[in-house]
């Protein structure tokens, strides 16, 4: 049997949620948390909703990883900016050469 | 469940579940997930639609399998769908329009997964049921749901649900 098979990767994963933020205008972390609360008053069409949640829960999971990983090294992300109207890319600032490979590992 | 495992299950599903029943499977689009601090993979996406050319519907299933430093890889959350199609191309991506079953597991405001009853707008949530747990259905279990408004039974019918 044939299988399609294409690794989803971190840049990948981040342009997709970056893509339904701005369909939507609201940020992820507040859609979902509207969602749980039942307070959610942007109409996202089902096939989206799905979608945008799997994109958004491995683009977390593979943050807190690196996170961990990083703190594990000793170093620290000094700055993180991510805007849904900025660039398609998330932009980390951070200061060692350990965490830059990490973070070219990531891209 | 590892990997090749799920692949496993996707070719026994592909199998019990095709010609016989009419069904043409598309080749199933698979995306594993790299770990950006290990060479493990961290889970998978599935998107595979198979569709019943004699009358333009088709199933269309997806499925988001993760773990974490914890926990092994499991289903996490899922939607699984079946309706009317217009075109054959791009049935695995394609936005639906039109239903006549879908199952998504995504909770609204704490209310378990939900069942669509051929409309968009008509959702049948979790809470509403005391039989069957919809988060427990699995891509065979649907299939065979399916078929059987395939075979004039109401999705109420076909898919036993037992209203509070």
């Amino acid at each position: 049997m044939e299988f399609n098979e294409q690794p989803l990767s971190y840049a990948e994963a981040v342009a997709q949620v970056v893509k339904y933020e701005r369909m939507y205008k609201i940020r992820s972390e507040d859609f979902f948390e509207s969602l749980d609360k039942g307070t959610v008053n942007v109409d996202v069409h089902p096939d989206d909703l799905y979608e945008w949640r799997s994109y958004f829960s491995f683009k977390s999971d593979l943050d807190a990883r690196l996170a961990a990983l990083l703190r594990e090294n000793g170093d620290a992300i000094e700055e993180v900016e991510y805007s849904i109207s900025g660039g398609v890319q998330p932009r980390m600032k951070a200061h060692s050469a350990a965490a830059n490979n990490n973070l070219a590992l990531a891209a | 469940m590892d990997y090749d495992e799920y692949k496993n299950l996707l070719r026994a599903i592909k199998k019990n579940f095709g010609k016989d029943l009419g069904i043409k499977w598309n080749v199933p689009s698979l995306q594993p997930v790299p770990d950006v601090v290990s060479p493990d993979i961290i889970g998978w996406r599935l998107k595979w639609a198979g569709v019943f050319v004699a009358d333009k519907h088709y199933i269309c299933v997806r499925e988001h399998w993760q773990g974490s430093s914890k926990d092994p890889i499991s289903r996490q959350f899922f939607s699984y769908h079946y309706g009317p199609y217009i075109r054959l191309e791009g049935l695995d991506d394609a936005r639906w329009k039109a239903v006549v079953a879908r199952i998504d597991s995504v909770s609204y405001s704490g209310r378990g997964p939900h069942i669509h009853d051929n409309d968009k707008d008509k959702r049948i949530f979790q809470d509403q049921l005391t039989d069957p747990d919809l988060s427990q259905f699995d891509i065979p279990k649907f299939i065979e749901c399916a078929i059987k408004t395939r075979r004039a039974q109401t999705v109420t019918q076909a898919f036993d649900l037992r209203f509070k």
